[in-house]
């Protein structure tokens, strides 16, 4: 780098060596070069030369790590195309060992079977970790079904991550999963019973991470070896019992509709040996949030939180969020207690609001009375906000200040559903016959268009639909509030 | 030559510039095609390192110096003194100012650390090249590389049609 800051040296150097050295290099050196690049920029050099053509491919090819997740490679390009790419990858990869082998594809569409050979293909040779995922968009044939047999011989596969594939085909006790140490299911069909089965049959497992699986409603996981539990919208839950007395960490993410029964201290246990309860494990931490699930109802909700609560706040590290701060607060007005964390070193809030009202002030001063952590060293605090149903926005009075730009960011990278954006310029920009004016609108267009689009790659699951107009040519919605009387005063 | 020095056993390396350089067995068993060549007992001469002139190869014989493993080669080395921390820093520094070279010496370096099989100077040369490639424009890159674009302006099209997602 530091050579093209000194340009004199540069145009020495140039001058001295016109031959391409790099280009010149054995294929080896530069597939480990070209294998460590960015997945999109690695790609980019097929266009630099016809020596550079293939140069990516085998590149990723020579890599015993193959990984086809690179979110814009994902969203970018037909599925024939990631398809063909896979294909061609595994066959210049050849019958070299596969030690990762991941894929995101959606709508897996007709290439369902193509998918399966890939994972076959991988755990043939060798592969310690595989992910599927097939979650990107809903597929009309549902799930893709995982057949028996691809998980019928042993193998040294150890970490598995699944979206939207189907294990109802096979059964817990299957030789290929028993070597796993670590499983994420994503809106995977799976069952109670099969959750449990797997569990206790795969006794190396030291990772669970179930995700928006609806089928789950009672769920009860023990495993000697188990270190880190992951549940995420898995919305159907109502009761978690956990036996796991290596237990460190754990993660919820949902409504907290866990049934407050009044057979069980909560709809959520943590268990030691042989389910005493006196002995659970010693968490090191615990991230328990439903921000975007959950508002208060003392019916349905009666103590579920702090339930849930008591059971992990032992935890050395906490992240909780100002929904749970609501529902603690609410419950505090029913039964006296405070949230007793004699471990707890770190303690992050996020705090679902874009700036705190009053309420939020209060309730979170109250709420850090509330806990009682003498150890306590770090706080974070961070302001979330999720616009998660937005469709619409527009803006009025837009002329693409950097300012500007920075809110049109801001908003963009949290309305994950966005259709459609209006951008309305003040009536003195473009004016019409004014050709310097249509041309700085036409500019302009660009300018924004390139940024939502860039934005949208990275964060959004569609690109919105951008129109920019002036006043009197934007015929879309508008607030029902238009006039606006701080501008009566002037 | 396999010598002994001072309870250490010594390997001869030659360029193809005809230079010597008598090197430890341990320093030079850095490179895994040295370290194979040695384990296979092809070493009882010198061993003529093909393609990697003298100035060169000297150079990886001081990476090699400075990173081969201090315990045990030196006795009591200083690894009991330093934290490994601070001795990690110490060779970052280090291998900051050892790749202030000029592109036509990075490349040889690239290429003998390739061959030679030295994963850490492989790693360490090729880091501006994979900044480069990573950063830049295709423009840009052709000309940090000297790359002569030989497509017809026809094959380019398809190639970028190819992978459009890339481009954009």
């Amino acid at each position: 780098m530091q050579i093209e800051s000194n340009t004199k040296y540069c145009r020495v150097e140039g001058a001295a060596s016109e031959e391409d050295r790099l280009s010149d290099l054995p294929d080896d050196v530069l597939h480990s070069i070209v294998g460590r690049v960015p997945l999109k920029q690695a790609v980019r050099t097929s266009a630099l030369s016809t020596r550079w053509a293939c140069l990516w491919l085998h590149a990723l090819a020579a890599s015993a790590v193959l990984d086809f997740t690179d979110s814009e490679f994902v969203r970018g390009q037909f599925l024939g195309r990631i398809v063909a790419t896979v294909n061609r990858c595994l066959e210049v990869h050849g019958a070299a060992p596969i030690d990762v082998f991941r894929v995101a594809l959606s709508p897996f569409d007709a290439y369902g079977r193509d998918v399966v050979r890939w994972a076959a293909t991988a755990l043939v040779r060798g592969a310690r970790e595989v992910g599927v995922d097939l979650t990107q968009h809903a597929d009309v044939r549902g799930a893709l079904e995982l057949p028996v047999d691809l998980f019928q011989a042993e193998s040294s596969l150890a970490v598995l991550s699944l979206g939207r594939c189907s294990l109802r085909d096979v059964p817990p006790g299957t030789p290929g999963l028993a070597g796993l140490t670590s499983l994420s299911l994503n809106q995977v069909d799976v069952t109670d019973d099969a959750v449990r089965d797997v569990v206790s049959r795969c006794r190396l497992l030291e990772f669970l991470s179930l995700e928006s699986c609806h089928l789950l409603v009672s769920v009860r996981v023990a495993g000697d070896r188990l270190r880190g539990l992951e549940i995420v919208r898995c919305l159907a839950m109502r009761h978690l019992q956990v036996a796991a007395p290596v237990l460190e960490s754990v993660a919820y993410h949902g409504d907290v509709l866990l049934i407050w029964r009044e057979d069980e201290p909560s709809g959520v246990e943590f268990v030691g040996p042989g389910g005493r309860t006196d002995a659970r494990p010693e968490l090191k931490d615990a991230y328990l949030t439903h921000i975007g699930y959950g508002e208060y109802d003392e019916v349905i909700h009666e103590f579920a939180y702090s339930g849930f609560l008591d059971q992990v706040a032992h935890a050395k590290i906490l992240t909780l969020c100002s929904v749970g701060m609501r529902h603690r607060e609410e419950e505090r007005l029913f039964a006296e207690g405070d949230v007793d964390a004699p471990n707890l070193e770190e303690l992050q809030l996020l705090m679902d609001s874009i700036s705190m009202g009053d309420d939020d002030v209060t309730r979170f001063s109250g709420f850090l009375e509330l806990v009682v952590a003498p150890l306590l060293e770090r706080l974070f605090i961070r302001c979330e906000i999720a616009l998660d149903h937005l469709t619409f926005l527009k803006v009025v009075n837009f002329r693409g200040t950097r300012r500007e730009l920075r809110v049109l960011r801001f908003v963009l990278r949290r309305a994950p559903v966005l259709e459609q954006l209006v951008l309305v310029t003040p009536e003195d920009v473009g004016t019409p016959g004014d050709h310097d004016q249509q041309e700085s609108v036409r500019l302009l267009l660009k300018v924004v268009q390139e940024h939502v689009s860039k934005i949208s790659k990275a964060w959004l699951w569609q690109e919105p639909r951008v129109t920019l107009c002036r006043p009197r040519e934007d015929d879309g919605r508008s607030p029902a509030h238009t006039k606006y009387y701080h501008h009566d005063q002037a | 030559m396999a010598t002994r020095e001072a309870g250490k056993k010594m390997i001869m390396l030659k360029s193809p510039d005809g230079m010597e350089f008598e090197v430890e067995e341990a320093v030079a068993m850095e490179s895994q095609t040295i370290r194979k060549m040695i384990e296979d007992d092809c070493a009882d001469t010198a061993i003529l390192i093909p393609n990697i002139n003298s100035k060169i190869l000297s150079r990886v014989i001081e990476y090699c110096n400075k990173h081969v493993p201090t315990t045990g080669a030196t006795g009591a080395a200083a690894s009991d003194t330093v934290a490994p921390a601070a001795l990690a820093e110490d060779l970052k520094i280090w291998d900051a100012e050892f790749i202030k070279v000029n592109r036509a010496t990075r490349f040889d370096l690239i290429q003998a650390a390739s061959y030679l099989n030295i994963k850490g100077l492989l790693d360490l040369t090729s880091q501006t090249t994979i900044d480069t490639i990573s950063d830049n424009s295709l423009e840009e890159i052709r000309s940090f590389l000297s790359t002569k674009n030989d497509y017809l302006p026809e094959e380019e099209q398809t190639i970028r049609r190819e992978n459009q997602w890339a481009f954009q």
